[in-house]
């Protein structure tokens, strides 16, 4: 128990969050974060293309036309044809959908159900704490490939088990670090001053402490994202994921290997676009993180 | 605190910095001129905001890397500490120049034992370069800063000692070099009461010995009243009044000055009422043309609001100055 | 010790906090005495200003009054209600809404994310606070609701209490990072005040503040403990501060009672060695000889024998390495914990303030 004296706010004058926010006139602050303005430009376009691939295919992506198998990128099929006729660029932006469609629900499931055992585990610490950061190194200890092995071959490959498994091995990142967040923030005055008015425990994790771990949540999503893509890729890659017909972009660099020598395209398009993709949502959660920090240092 | 004195060891002339913010580059360190002459202290007063912090890191070209002084110059025994390399200054900060810092637990390097860190300065400002020799001239220091046990003392680490033992070790580092210019930022602010006078007691001693001038930034009316010659007060990035500190503290000329000794609780002042000062000290930048203090002062005309008033002398021999339209008259 | 003063609106006795520390992950614990034994009275009404160092124990018993803590042993009881080792919800529930404190930092003390109208708001809200109001017309027990929409209650409420704290009422719209320190601990106060509380627990309250800033909320707590007849507990180590606001002070160290006394008391004729170097040192025209006190504050964990403060005493002599002085009374509503108060007392009768340490 220490009666440290606080010392005074610091002399170096800070700039205010509200400063930050408003104070430059709009293409200046552009400029200055451009990188995350082109990421999340990236982002928006390949969500677009995801979510309106049908209206956008000029080609049926499951449509075999041997006729035109294993044609280069050109002006009718700007990423060129697969073995089996179909226009890659199409399958691309299906394979976009099914992607990304898992891996927004995976990192959605595995966030919140990471974040609240995050809280929960801070808030009551005790046997609760020591029980979930045990499952949490469990979690870290198995590696994603081998657990994901492990229980499709268990239950099954479709769509559905395979977000319950890029969920099972990726929530303990989210319970770790917003367990952190929360002890830290369990010890502000504020919490306290709220207990000695009678809150209760549910009105301070929901009131105190989610508000403030939101930034976080947030900015963890967005880096894990590009995680995700890749697991996921990886799992359709080996088989285990999505099956086919169904174009993923994983599956399609997996169907893709055994031409890679003289057509390339199925293989390397895909994998282009989701490299850019990952590229692009890893920028903007390393800006978004960058910006959160700046904003909460100047509270 | 006139002209330029040769006895001076500091003279600062119209010095003047600036940082970036998001809202572009704001002025906190605004034309501060002042001199110190050896084996005097002057206090430097003010409250958040007003600089005085920024105003000794421009001095010792420490401005953070958001920070560049943009005018005036800093004389330090007669030569113009904006014209060294930066390799002269690191030479002369610590050689010739000391600054204690307020709070000596992240001024000292929590793995290296006291001895090492004080014998460092030996290594790198005199060129010792005997382990053993370093060593012995640390303790020596240690034992002229009154740290008990000095011998045994030396192999401990920082996080060994409290908060005024840890102070006196910064003292002793930046003593052990025997500057002629010591810069303490705060140094007792975050110390218990009855530390606080030891320390301030040790650095008048080393003064008495050396020499030494000092600079003390504090917000402490006590203490400057106690322990310097000479205050300047600082509001807003400007001084608003300076000179002796009998003389100021007995009859101020600014309100602010004013203001802010009767803002001080005193303990035998009985249940007389505090009298405030209304408003709050503008943040860096954020003050209009004119007086910077006009929008809480009891006393402002229009005059204060248009322009700003000149630092001009209030009596005879010129060293006490203020800057004010309407000074308070002498009482 | 048997409560001298006639309304004893908060009486401490006894009380008692340990805490088991290890130096290290693999030392024994070792138990630190953060308050070691000390008991007092506070008036209704009235102010009681703790004052002491580092290691005193002022916070510490801060946290224990207002609930944040549980004594080890020893019980505080206020206005009839006790409250000791073992945990009572209904008692903290009624502790909830009579003693409210106000934090030291300033910063920390606002959620961030919350609105300024909401923050003053949320006690009112967690405590349902229509439901028992006085400001209702009601008296304070479980009465009827105020014929009103619960949302205008609450904001009038708010509206209220920034006013009486000296705040814009556009000020309920804002975020805490718009606000300087010491207009967030103006809301830290309306907060405080939203159920009503009839006492106040201020720990360090200004001293994150300018000097400026500190005497307008230092007469901000004066005004409103007029206004709504409120009893404070002060804490400092400040002892210009313990002065100016309190009727009563206590001087800790090390975990006890060093001297208490009324304000008058202790500021103008102190007679403990101590009290007397704290005024020493925080006042430049006390006349005392402020370079008395040597040395540091010995740690907790391990307490110099006998009286606390013989090390670094200029008076102290063998006696008071051996035994302990316990606090005794000197006169009314006055105590010391000095084997040689009374001397001091006497040699001193005469000057108001202590002269110089003789022989």
């Amino acid at each position: 128990m220490s009666d440290a004296i606080v010392q005074h706010a610091p002399s170096l004058p800070q700039p205010s969050a509200s400063a930050l926010r408003s104070s430059r006139p709009a293409w200046s602050r552009w400029r200055r974060h451009w990188q995350f303005h082109l990421s999340v430009a990236v982002l928006a376009i390949v969500i677009f293309a995801a979510s309106f691939a049908p209206w956008l295919s000029a080609y049926d992506p499951n449509g075999i036309d041997l006729g035109s198998a294993l044609q280069a990128p050109s002006l009718q099929h700007w990423f060129g044809t697969d073995q089996l006729g179909r226009d890659v660029l199409s399958r691309t932006m299906s394979g976009a959908r099914l992607s990304l469609f898992i891996a927004f629900c995976a990192v959605f499931l595995a966030g919140c159900g990471g974040t609240l055992i995050g809280i929960l585990s801070a808030y009551f610490g005790g046997w609760i704490d020591s029980i979930t950061m045990r499952l949490a190194d469990i979690q870290y200890a198995l590696p994603p490939v081998i657990l994901a092995m492990v229980v499709i071959g268990v239950i099954g490959p479709n769509t559905a088990n395979v977000i319950i498994v890029v969920t099972i091995a990726n929530w303990a990142r989210f319970a770790r670090v917003i367990r952190a967040e929360a002890l830290s923030i369990k010890h502000r005055d504020y919490v306290l001053l709220a207990r000695l008015a009678g809150a209760s425990p549910l009105r301070v994790a929901l009131r105190h402490i989610l508000p403030n771990v939101r930034n976080t949540f947030l900015v963890l999503l967005t880096l894990d994202i590009g995680l995700i893509i890749i697991l996921e890729a990886a799992l359709s890659f080996l088989g285990l994921g999505v099956q086919p017909p169904d174009p993923s972009w994983g599956t399609m660099i997996s169907d893709g290997r055994g031409q890679l020598e003289h057509a390339w395209w199925t293989s390397v398009m895909p994998g282009i676009v989701m490299m850019l993709t990952v590229l692009a949502a890893n920028l903007a959660g390393d800006h978004l993180r960058e910006g959160t920090r700046l904003i909460g240092e100047a509270d | 605190m006139g002209a330029a004195d040769i006895h001076e060891v500091l003279r600062v002339d119209g010095l003047t910095s600036d940082i970036a913010t998001p809202g572009g580059r704001v002025n906190v360190v605004d034309g501060i001129s002042f001199g110190l002459r050896a084996g005097a202290t002057l206090g430097l007063v003010g409250e958040s905001g007003s600089g005085k912090s920024m105003t000794c890191l421009s001095i010792l070209n420490l401005l953070p890397a958001f920070g560049r002084v943009t005018g005036g110059s800093v004389l330090f025994k007669g030569e113009d500490l904006a014209t060294k390399s930066a390799d002269e200054m690191r030479k002369i900060r610590g050689g010739q120049i000391g600054m204690i810092l307020q709070d000596p637990m992240t001024s000292l390097n929590p793995l290296y034992r006291i001895g090492d860190q004080i014998g460092e300065v030996f290594k790198y400002h005199h060129g010792e370069r005997s382990k053993r020799s370093r060593w012995q001239r640390a303790i020596d220091v240690m034992k002229r800063v009154h740290i008990p046990a000095p011998a045994q003392r030396a192999a401990a680490y920082p996080h060994q000692f409290s908060g005024g033992m840890r102070q006196r070790i910064s003292i002793a580092i930046n003593v052990a070099c025997q500057p002629d210019l010591l810069i303490a930022d705060e140094p007792t602010t975050a110390l218990d009461v009855t530390i606080r006078q030891q320390i301030l007691r040790l650095l008048k001693e080393i003064q008495r010995e050396r020499g030494t001038a000092i600079i003390l930034v504090t917000h402490d009316l006590h203490t400057v009243s106690k322990f310097c010659d000479e205050v300047a007060i600082m509001y807003a990035g400007r001084i608003v009044e300076q000179g002796p500190v009998a003389r100021i503290f007995a009859k101020p000329a600014h309100p602010y000055t004013r203001g802010l000794l009767d803002a001080t609780p005193k303990i035998g002042a009985g249940m007389a009422r505090l009298q405030e000062i209304p408003g709050q000290p503008p943040a860096a930048g954020q003050h209009g043309g004119g007086c910077r203090f006009a929008s809480r002062c009891g006393r402002a005309a229009a005059l204060c609001k248009e322009s700003y008033p000149p630092l001009a002398a209030t009596d005879g021999d010129g060293q006490h100055q203020v800057a004010c339209w309407y000074p308070l008259e002498a009482a | 010790m048997s409560s001298e003063l006639k309304n004893a609106y908060i009486e401490v006795s006894n009380l008692k906090k340990d805490y088991q520390v290890r130096r290290h992950f693999l030392a024994r614990p070792a138990t630190l005495a953060a308050v070691a034994g000390v008991s007092f009275t506070i008036e209704q009404g009235g102010t009681f200003g703790l004052v002491g160092e580092s290691g005193s124990g002022k916070s510490t018993i801060a946290k224990l009054i207002m609930g944040a803590e549980r004594p080890t042993s020893g019980q505080v009881v206020i206005d009839g209600h006790r409250f000791g080792a073992q945990a009572s919800a209904s008692e903290d529930a009624w502790r909830y809404r009579a003693l409210q404190p106000v934090l030291q930092d300033p910063y920390g003390a606002l959620n961030p994310r919350m609105k300024i109208g909401n923050i003053i708001a949320e006690p009112l809200r967690i405590q349902r606070w229509k439901q028992w109001s006085r400001h209702a017309g009601n008296p304070a027990t479980e009465g009827s609701a105020p014929a009103l929409a619960n949302s205008d209650a609450y904001a009038r409420r708010v509206a209220e209490l920034l006013e009486l704290v000296g705040l814009r009422a556009d000020y309920a719209g804002r975020l805490p990072n718009e606000l300087s320190g010491g207009q967030r601990q103006r809301v830290a106060i309306a907060r405080a005040l939203a159920l009503e509380p009839r006492i106040l627990v201020l720990d360090e309250p200004v001293s994150a503040l300018d000097v400026s800033i500190q005497a307008q909320v230092l007469n901000l707590l004066k005004d409103v403990q007029a206004e709504l007849n409120l009893t404070y507990l002060l804490i400092s180590h400040d002892l210009a501060v313990v002065a100016y606001m309190s009727t009563q002070i206590g001087v800790l160290y090390l975990g006890q009672f060093m001297e208490i006394g009324s304000k008058e008391q202790v500021v103008n004729r102190p007679v403990h060695p101590y009290t007397q170097a704290l005024i020493a040192v925080s006042d430049p025209d006390s006349g005392l000889d402020d370079d008395v006190v040597t040395g540091e504050i010995p740690s907790p964990l391990n307490p110099p024998s006998g009286c606390p403060f013989h090390p670094r005493c200029p008076r102290a002599d063998s006696r008071c390495a051996e035994s302990k002085p316990l606090l005794r009374q000197l006169g009314p509503a006055h105590w010391a914990a000095c084997h040689y108060a009374e001397a001091i007392a006497q040699t001193d009768e005469s000057t108001d303030i202590v002269s110089a340490i003789a022989a």
